[in-house]
């Protein structure tokens, strides 16, 4: 019985672009890391892990268990076996999902949504390039360390891009993620959810023991707002409008607002210890990524 | 038609104004729907509704636009019942139409508004046959009707003539047409009486009503000058009407008198303007004019009226000046290179006719020019024919010699053929037994008839005869040495002159003889005499040909294949076909002028039936099209008040969708505006350029411009940069290089902040153009292959800078891509910038150079990259280790610029969080890069700070020894 309904081709075609898209932002975000490759501190040094890092000459006071005596028999001096440091960490990403985010005020701008992605995904790659575990929020996937999760976080970052959500807003569901003592959760959200939700998000947020990342990612448009004239705002769901008779009088005050909860996000980060940093679509994006791999650092 | 008594406007369809009872109607169907707002996606739309209360979207359409829409559907209706301005019930008659045109010189003036008349008369009626009939028509044809479409190419060939109308050969012409044809007459009259009008007049009343078109305003004329007795030169300026007195609203007119200047130009010698008294018909105007400029008169004329009647033409020089040479007695044979007169003869020979004369002989034969060579004694007889002679307008040239310098006066005695007195003896210069060099000449003053001769260098005056001090002595020298003395003096005596060269005629005294300057200067004083107003001539019996001659417009023009004139034809000219100009016979000049010195323009007069209308009176026009296009243009306006309203307008990348429609509009409306582009073009240069000395300048440059006044944002920015220490960055030409040039800057400000003494303000974009320069002690220009050539300006201010002490760090940002013997595309360009500065020469930087140690102790200058060579001022050649110290003495002061490819602002970026914005190197190697390149950076500034100080430091241990002792 054939039940494929009429749009079918349409849905088909819309796959493929979907196809073409994911496919190009995922060599984006592989791009992006390997610009920032460079600059990245790799674990790449002894510590407490399972491999083997390399031999040293043992010198007077090294614990006597801890030479390696198949190496030593192999030369005259005593050689000690140091293993690599792997201390994995969990690393959550969340990107806020929600029509909000499928937004650019320019064509040649990338979508909120997709620049959050490529940044997550690229810092995904690295993570896991550098030995941790990544996971994910929403969808969920656990944090995973090893060859083919990267594979597995791009297909569930990218893969929600093609659903298109119907609400402006999505909570961000925080979960246990959020109370696990060592865990570090990275947060990619453009932070403009309505007044009571962005108070709820931040009550929670502070309640949370991991250590948190903020990004706030904002097309120019919303920082600078450029309006004149008499307009009607829509939201990207078209759940919400607005209309000004002279929104280039209100731009002071839009800007005052948007600096208020910047502000509140600062203190925030501040008290924790935690970092918040804004970034703009018509930014380059390598910038944004060499703050979150810093900013991801372990304390030294 | 309709045409309310009140107003002179008529409809042609009336009734369709009843619509104008729905305008209240629009006004309220208008009122209530406003034009509808923009609507924009914007996701930040939650903090908008936190802002709305205050601000409430407009529900009712402005007043001004509903005005505007009223005021639009007004004019739309009255455009459609079509509008005429100063509606005039047509002809009555509607036969065929004849228009008589006076296209004489007297109707050139308004030429162009006549021609209008008449297209505007005949374009009436396309269906109505229309004939053309020229009164001054070089030959006399009778009138064939046409439909107005044909005849308009006949029309716009129609051209004023030079001569006057002669409607006297059309009357037989009109009595001969068909005797059933009748026609009604439209005579476009010159104003000015003219011979026969009265029997063309009757011929063209019995074929059916006539009537006149006259323009009112007075048609102006000039006569040809005369010479009086005394000679000045007399013409007048005739008019057909009385003249209104000359005053505040009625400028005088202006005569011009044109000929050729000194240097042999054609062009107004002399602009006298001519007052009018009240109510005259004629205004006599005298000259008295200086006789050299009398001999270059080509014509007369009045300023601003194109008419051939303005132009008034004079004879012009005829033939060459007949030239007598009188040599000094003694009658020696002497070689030929040494006769005195071998050189007048030869210079003059080129002039004119030469014949030679004994003094005693010379004035009876009555020549243009005597040149006497150096003849000391006249007996008195001859001297006062010779002046009697010169009192006629004879010229008198003299040149001084031997016999001269030795001739000595009785004292109190003056020579009247002398112009001024001379003192006995001659003066020598430059010769064995002289201290003085051999004089050049001086250039000539303006009000010398040499002035425009170019001087040749190589004229010296040896000898000279001096003259005795006169108050009038400086007046009377038309030529002088360097030194102030008199070379040439010439006093007028009566209507001719008397010159005197006071130097002999041969190379003796002076290399003048020898040279172009000496002809040159025989060719201005030896001028025929008299003036250009030739005496009158036989005009019969010859074929004259004409040279120059008058159009209509009084243009004078080369006359090119004009046929030869029989002088009996010559006689009564000018008259149609013979065109007024100058003629040519043989030797013989005859200037041919449209009046005679007495001529009287009388105003044309018509009986009292014939209705005369003045030319200007206006016609009916209709007015349904400038409606529409006033509709038009406010319907512009409204669409672009509807743009505003929406805020379309503002949208700057993608131009709403109306805009080329608008644009496309306002091209259209673009011809009726022509050179408005033109107005709109930015005023030259004007830029208000800044300099002054950068902060640590030791002296200024001696030839420096004095430092350009700031103003506005300029000088605001310079303050900015001057209150604080400021870190300038110039353009790379790459907006994403610029942002990291300031990124860069940025970093590095916050590093010296933070680890030293130095607290920059932000950093600053500097534009070489306009900016001051001199506030910041460094400039960062980072280089790429796009990088702008400053303009010449920005390049002489930028050599400023650094002469004064500035420092410019050249960093083309590509260390990794150099390979030896080969450019990359920034360097070259920085070799093209860099070559355009002045550089000092350059050298790497030495391992013992001040920049190493001038706040931290480095050994490299690592950028993002590391390797690079950087380059700095190359120390002096001369410089040696001092034995005990361990730096040479070097850089005394501080290099103006630093050349490297490391890329210091990437290494130094960091974004407003403070973090770096681009990584550098690998890992922990790389921070410690960055690090490097860090205190590279603090050296750097330190080092255009505090100048060689750090290098001083090192004599502080040798110093203290020797105060300890």
């Amino acid at each position: 019985m054939n039940t494929a309904p009429a749009a079918a081709p349409h849905l088909a075609a819309e796959a493929r672009s979907l196809a073409e898209r994911i496919g190009r932002l995922r060599t984006e975000a592989a791009a992006l890391a390997r610009t920032v490759a460079l600059g990245l501190h790799g674990r790449r040094q002894k510590g407490a892990g399972e491999d083997f890092w390399q031999y040293r000459p043992a010198l007077a006071g090294d614990d006597a268990a801890a030479i390696d005596w198949r190496r030593s028999a192999r030369d005259d001096a005593l050689y000690l076996r140091e293993r690599e440091w792997q201390a994995a960490q969990e690393i959550r990403l969340a990107v806020e999902e929600g029509a909000a985010m499928l937004y650019a005020s320019r064509r040649e701008l990338p979508l909120k949504a997709e620049r959050a992605r490529v940044l997550a995904l690229a810092l995904g790659e690295l993570l896991i390039d550098g030995g941790e575990k990544v996971g994910l929020l929403t969808p969920p996937l656990p944090p995973q360390a090893g060859r083919t999760a990267a594979a597995r976080l791009a297909h569930a970052l990218l893969g929600a891009l093609a659903a298109t959500p119907a609400e402006d807003h999505r909570p961000i569901p925080l979960g246990a993620a959020h109370a696990a003592r060592d865990g570090h959760l990275v947060l990619i959200a453009d932070f403009l959810m309505p007044r009571d939700a962005f108070d709820h998000l931040l009550e929670r947020l502070a309640t949370g023991t991991a250590r948190l990342t903020l990004l706030q990612i904002l097309d120019p448009a919303e920082e600078r707002f450029p309006y004149r004239g008499r307009t009607e705002f829509v939201s990207v769901s078209g759940r919400k409008r607005q209309e000004l008779a002279e929104p280039a009088a209100l731009g002071a005050d839009y800007r005052r607002l948007l600096e208020e909860r910047r502000e509140r996000l600062r203190l925030l980060a501040r008290r924790r210890g935690w970092r918040f940093a804004v970034h703009r679509t018509d930014r380059s994006a390598t910038e944004a990524l060499a703050w979150l791999v810093r900013a991801l650092e372990p304390v030294r | 038609m309709s045409a309310p008594p009140f107003l002179p406007i008529g409809f042609g369809h009336p009734w369709l104004l009843l619509a104008l009872l729905l305008l209240p109607l629009l006004w309220w169907l208008m009122r209530a729907t406003p034009p509808s707002p923009v609507r924009r996606v914007f996701p930040a739309v939650t903090l908008l509704a936190e802002l709305s209360d205050r601000d409430r979207p407009a529900a009712r359409t402005p007043w001004w636009l509903l005005l505007l829409r009223t005021l639009l559907a007004t004019l739309l209706i009255l455009a459609a019942a079509d509008p005429v301005l100063d509606p005039r019930p047509a002809p009555a008659d509607r036969g065929p139409l004849l228009v008589v045109i006076d296209n004489g010189w007297a109707a050139a003036a308004d030429w162009q508004k006549r021609l209008k008349t008449v297209r505007r008369l005949i374009e009436a009626d396309p269906a109505r046959p229309v004939a053309l009939l020229p009164t001054a028509a070089p030959r006399a044809a009778a009138p064939v009707f046409r439909t107005p479409d044909d005849l308009r190419p006949h029309l716009a060939a129609l051209l004023p003539e030079p001569w006057p109308d002669a409607p006297a050969r059309l009357a037989p012409l009109i009595a001969k047409l068909a005797p059933s044809l009748t026609f009604s007459t439209l005579w476009l009259s010159s104003g000015v009486a003219a011979e026969g009008r009265d029997a063309l007049l009757a011929a063209l009343e019995a074929r059916g009503p006539v009537r006149v078109i006259e323009s009112p305003a007075p048609t102006l004329a000039l006569t040809p000058p005369e010479t009086e007795r005394n000679g000045t030169l007399r013409l007048s300026l005739v008019s057909s009407r009385p003249l209104p007195q000359s005053g505040a609203e009625e400028p005088p007119r202006i005569l011009e008198i044109v000929g050729r200047d000194p240097a042999g130009r054609t062009r107004v010698l002399v602009r006298r303007p001519i007052a009018s008294p009240a109510n005259a018909r004629r205004i006599p105007i005298r000259l008295s004019l200086p006789p050299e400029l009398l001999g270059r008169i080509d014509h007369f004329r009045l300023a601003g009226l194109a008419s051939a009647g303005a132009v008034s033409l004079v004879g012009g020089r005829l033939g060459k000046p007949r030239i007598l040479l009188v040599a000094p007695r003694g009658g020696e044979e002497r070689e030929r290179l040494l006769s005195p007169l071998h050189y007048l003869e030869t210079a003059l020979g080129e002039i004119g006719p030469v014949a030679r004369a004994t003094l005693a002989d010379a004035a009876a034969a009555n020549p243009d020019v005597i040149v006497l060579a150096d003849i000391a004694r006249i007996d008195p007889a001859t001297t006062r024919r010779l002046e009697r002679w010169v009192e006629k307008g004879g010229r008198l040239v003299r040149f001084a010699g031997p016999r001269m310098a030795a001739a000595t006066l009785a004292p109190g005695t003056t020579d009247p053929l002398l112009p001024v007195t001379l003192r006995p003896g001659d003066r020598s210069l430059g010769g064995v037994m002289s201290w003085s060099r051999p004089r050049r000449l001086r250039a000539f003053p303006d009000a010398s008839p040499f002035q425009g001769i170019p001087l040749p260098d190589d004229v010296t005056i040896r000898r000279q005869l001096l003259a005795a001090p006169d108050p009038e002595l400086a007046e009377r020298t038309i030529a002088m040495l360097e030194d102030g003395t008199p070379l040439v003096t010439r006093k007028p005596v009566g209507r001719g002159t008397v010159t005197l060269f006071h130097v002999a005629a041969t190379p003796d005294w002076s290399s003048l003889p020898l040279s172009r300057l000496f002809l040159d200067m025989l060719g201005r004083l030896a001028t025929p005499r008299g003036s250009a107003i030739s005496a009158p001539v036989r005009l019969s019996g010859r074929m004259w040909h004409p040279e120059r001659l008058v159009d209509g417009f009084g243009r004078l023009a080369p006359a090119r294949d004009a046929a030869p004139v029989p002088g009996e034809a010559l006689a009564d000219a000018p008259a149609p076909g013979i065109a007024p100009g100058l003629y040519r016979a043989g030797e013989m000049r005859h200037p041919v002028n449209l009046f005679g010195p007495d001529a009287v323009l009388a105003p044309a007069s018509w009986p009292a039936d014939v209705p005369v209308r003045p030319l200007d009176a206006p016609l009916p026009r209709p007015l349904a099209g400038p409606l529409l296009l006033l509709a038009l243009l406010l319907l512009l306006v409204e669409s672009g008040a509807m743009l505003l309203l929406r805020g379309t307008l503002h949208r700057r990348r993608h131009p709403p969708p109306g805009t080329p429609l608008l644009v496309l509009a306002l091209l259209s409306l673009a011809p009726a505006a022509p050179g408005r582009a033109q107005g709109l073009a930015a005023p030259p240069g004007t830029a208000p350029s800044v300099a002054g000395e950068p902060a640590r300048s030791a002296d200024p440059l001696p030839q420096a411009p004095p430092p350009p006044r700031l103003a506005g944002e300029a000088l605001a920015r310079a303050l900015a940069a001057a209150s604080r220490t400021t870190l300038g960055y110039l353009a790379s030409g790459e907006p994403a290089v610029d942002r990291i040039a300031e990124a860069g800057l940025r970093g590095l400000s916050e590093a010296l902040t933070e680890r030293t003494a130095v607290e920059p303000g932000p950093p600053m974009r500097v534009d070489p153009e306009k900016d001051a320069l001199a506030p910041f002690p460094l400039l960062y220009w980072p280089i790429t292959a796009s990088t702008p050539m400053p303009s010449p300006a920005a390049l002489a201010r930028l050599d400023r800078y650094l002469a004064t002490g500035g420092m410019i760090v050249f960093d083309t940002r590509d260390a990794p891509l150099a390979a030896p013997g080969a450019d990359t595309p920034a360097r070259t360009r920085l070799r093209l910038i860099a070559g355009a500065l002045e550089m000092p020469p350059l050298a790497p930087v030495p391992r013992d150079h001040v920049l190493t140690r001038s706040f931290y102790l480095i050994e490299s200058f690592p950028g993002r990259f590391a390797g690079g060579t950087v380059w700095i001022e190359a120390p002096p050649t001369e410089a040696e280790a001092l034995p005990g110290v361990p730096f040479r003495r070097l850089n005394d002061g501080v290099s103006p610029v630093l050349i490297g490819s490391n890329d210091w602002i990437g290494a130094w970026a960091v974004n407003e969080e403070g973090w770096p914005l681009l990584p550098v190197g690998s890992g922990y190697e790389g921070e410690m890069q960055r690090e490097r390149a860090l205190r590279f950076g603090i050296n750097l500034v330190m080092y255009v700070l505090t100048g060689n100080y750090k290098s001083d430091q090192v004599h502080v241990p040798a110093l203290l020894e020797r105060l300890g002792q």
